[in-house]
């Protein structure tokens, strides 16, 4: 996906959340029932045609925050604001209609979420017959319109589920999210299970979505680099709740928390790693104060007794920490990946026609074979 | 125990599984070595043969596998073991780390018990007390903090994190010649991933253990890999020193592979590799790579499928035809080492 930094446009975001909560009570009675706060007073926008990457720790709550963006969980606290209507409460139709359909969700694996027993063109068309758009043969339409766009061929309708690749899969789950024509589409681990190469052509074929259709992604993913490559701008979370967020690159160049330190300092060469202690504290019973202080290498008193607000630091820039910018990296190791050099080849010249490369910015069309 | 420094060795080994839709060929024709010390990282997209090779090494294939070819381990071939030596084989000379560590440990046992366990597998004379004794200093060796304790919990009691440290002790106590790990830290966070690394590196290089990885992470492989393999469909496309493969790959494949990676160029579109990897059902004449490679002539389809040395290019191979062609014949097929 290629984030093009201009086509971000800035009268009023698609989605604004505002000190977003969700609590899981877990087991036991009465008093001793716990509560896990997965999310916690967590607040941020996705403009239009943006990409804003949601990254952090197993269990941090990146899940649950798309899970409640979307109106999967009914929020313990806080409101979501989406496309200029405050969606918090809705429910039934206006649930359907003002949320689900403008708003879609992209599974991490695309195995267990498609019904095995159902074709392709019958898992395409089942949101516009949940959403009553079009008629029969409009619905057929719009599911060759939607394959041809993802870059698979039409036939592909009658098809099952087991019969495709992990990436043809993907391509269907994507799909699926774009049929009801959203604004808003968020993106749960996608290329998780896929290898680099078949990553490659689903993040490609998102960011020329993006550019074709304007639509915003929220990306959650445990890949660094990836994240990096993709998004405009990145939220980092950490035990529920959120440590920054910053424009990607200055997020990896010049982090202003400890924790977005430690997940820059990966980039880097291991001597210049900042690999934090310990692990990372249940969320049953987070540390008082900040969350991550547990963990971070200049925490200080003030650390166990103040809860670090979120607070603006810079235009577009929020960080929650008490000593933010403290913990610098070596910037003179601050890398990306360099390229591999030319291959230089000892037999005679070719003496056929290499393959055709596909031309630039146009979305591979995989039928049969992907 | 060998004339040679290798304590692995595959020697032209091929895996076929007879399935109903013909005779699957996991693994062509793949050689390569690993000296004893070295960490080798055996690299390749989803399928390419990585696992195989490390279940063809501890002869935990599925039933009916048939293996052509050879592997030596410490220069004893393997394919005779039975019985009581295959086990002696599995629990002491070569171990595996597997991916999830959920699924390596019994959930109904203590930690101490399954430790003890394998400590006592590995050398029977050893008593109870001191197998005891041996699993507590390698929880802590692997750096689980109050051993002791740990000792007595259940697998479900500890973290992902912590869990895969286990798994690792569990294999060390066996003090095993050989570490076989199969995406080690596939299933952990980044920064849990960099602790668990940092670990292996740390048994490498104090207590000697050889270690091989297959993973396809390439900053996994960059990060701790002395040498790395490249895998494709099954067969082996390069091999060579991990900084040296990575800065100048000498198979089109191994290019390609890196540069579909993302974090070169924020930003830019990602370079994705046209096309997918031939089934293990099909026959495969020539070189596996050639469908998709961009830079096949009609010398491709004749390749053999083997990797040979580059001249002027110590510890590195290629099977690639157009990089080898014309610096060393492909019939020059035993290895330097
Ligand atoms: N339905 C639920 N009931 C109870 N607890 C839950 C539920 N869903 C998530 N949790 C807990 O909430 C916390 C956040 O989980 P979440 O799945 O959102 O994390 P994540 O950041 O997506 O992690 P990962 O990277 O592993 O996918 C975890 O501690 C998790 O165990
Ligand atoms: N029991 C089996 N029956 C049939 N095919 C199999 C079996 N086990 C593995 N394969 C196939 O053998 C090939 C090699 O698989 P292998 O698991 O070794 O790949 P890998 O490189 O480890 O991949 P990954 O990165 O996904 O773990 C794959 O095409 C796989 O589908
Ligand atoms: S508030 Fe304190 S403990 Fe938390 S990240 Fe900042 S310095 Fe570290
Ligand atoms: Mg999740
Ligand atoms: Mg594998």
């Amino acid at each position: 996906m290629n984030p093009d930094r201009r086509t971000v446009s800035h009268d009023g975001p698609v989605l604004r959340a505002s000190g977003l909560a969700k609590h899981f009570r877990m087991g036991g009675l009465g008093r001793s029932r716990k509560v896990l706060k997965a999310v916690d007073g967590v607040s941020l926008e996705i403009g239009r045609g943006e990409t804003l990457g949601l990254v952090g720790e197993s269990g941090s709550g990146k899940t649950t925050v798309g899970r409640t963006l979307i109106r999967l969980y009914p929020p313990t606290a806080g409101t979501v604001e989406f496309e200029g209507r405050d969606i918090t409460r809705s429910s039934g139709a206006r649930l359907r209609q003002d949320v689900r359909r403008r708003m879609s969700m992209v599974f991490q694996n695309p195995s267990t979420s498609l019904n095995p027993y159902m074709r392709l063109g019958e898992a395409l068309t089942e949101p516009l017959v949940v959403h009553r758009i079009g008629d029969a043969a409009q619905r057929r339409s719009r599911v060759a319109e939607m394959l041809e766009l993802v870059g698979l061929d039409t036939s592909m309708a009658d098809r099952y589920p087991q019969e495709l690749s992990g990436g043809q899969r993907q391509r269907i789950g994507i799909a699926r999210a774009l049929i009801t024509d959203p604004s808003l589409i968020i993106a749960d681990e996608p290329t998780a299970s896929l290898d680099v190469s078949v990553q490659a052509q689903i993040v490609n074929l998102l960011g020329d979505l993006q550019k074709e259709l304007g639509l915003a992604y929220l990306f959650i993913t445990h890949d660094l680099a990836l994240v990096r490559q993709i998004s405009h701008r990145v939220a980092v979370m950490y035990l529920g709740r959120l440590m920054e967020t910053a424009p990607a690159d200055a997020l990896f160049t010049e982090p202003l928390h400890p924790y977005s330190a430690v997940l820059a300092s990966m980039h880097q060469d291991r001597e210049h790693r900042i690999v934090p202690r310990g692990e990372i504290p249940s969320p049953m019973s987070p540390p008082s104060g900040c969350v991550f202080r547990t963990r971070c290498p200049i925490a200080r008193e003030q650390c166990a007794e103040q809860v670090p607000q979120l607070r603006e630091a810079a235009p577009g820039r929020s960080v929650a920490c008490h000593f933010p910018g403290e913990l610098k990296l070596d910037t003179a190791a601050a890398s990306v990946r360099p390229e591999p050099a030319e291959l230089t080849f000892t037999d005679v010249p070719p003496t056929t026609a290499p393959p055709r490369p596909v031309p630039a910015g146009s979305v591979p069309h995989t039928g049969e074979k992907e | 125990m060998s004339d040679t420094p290798d304590i692995l060795r595959l020697d032209r080994v091929g895996v076929g599984l007879r399935t109903p839709g013909g005779t699957a060929d996991l693994l062509r024709n793949v050689s390569f070595s690993v000296a004893r010390g070295e960490i080798v990282a055996l690299a390749g997209e989803s399928g390419s043969g990585k696992s195989t090779a490390l279940l063809a090494v501890l002869r935990l294939l599925a039933p009916g596998a048939q293996v052509s070819g050879s592997i030596l381990v410490d220069g004893k071939d393997i394919a005779p073991l039975r019985g009581r030596e295959l086990r002696a084989f599995r629990s002491r000379t070569a171990r595996m780390v597997f991916q999830d560590p959920w699924r390596a440990l019994h959930p109904m046992h203590s930690i101490g018990r399954q430790l003890t366990e394998s400590a006592r597998a590995a050398d029977p004379t050893l008593s109870k007390e001191a197998a005891r004794t041996l699993a507590g200093d390698m929880l802590a060796r692997v750096g689980i903090p109050d051993p002791g304790t740990r000792l007595r919990s259940y697998p479900h009691e500890v973290s992902g994190g912590q869990l895969q440290r286990i798994v690792i002790a569990m294999a060390l106590v066996a003090s095993p010649s050989l570490l076989l790990c199969d995406e080690p830290t596939t299933a952990l966070d980044v920064t849990t991933q960099a602790q668990i690394l940092e670990l292996l590196q740390e048994l490498n290089r104090d207590l000697g253990i050889t270690v091989v990885l297959a993973t396809h992470d390439l900053d996994v492989i960059a990060d701790i890999a002395d040498r790395l393999v490249v895998m494709y469909a099954g067969s082996v496309a390069e091999e060579g020193p991990t900084g040296q493969v990575m800065a100048r790959p000498e198979h089109p494949y191994t290019r390609s592979l890196l540069q579909a990676a993302p974090g070169r160029r924020p930003g830019e579109r990602l370079r994705a590799i046209a096309g997918r990897p031939p089934s293990p059902l099909e026959v495969i004449e020539g070189c596996p790579f050639a469908a998709r490679c961009e830079h096949r002539t009609s010398i491709c389809a004749t390749a053999p499928n083997t990797t040979v040395p580059i001249a002027g290019e110590p510890g590195r191979r290629s099977a690639c035809v157009r990089v080898t062609a014309g610096t060393a014949p492909p019939s020059a097929e035993r290895r330097s080492g």
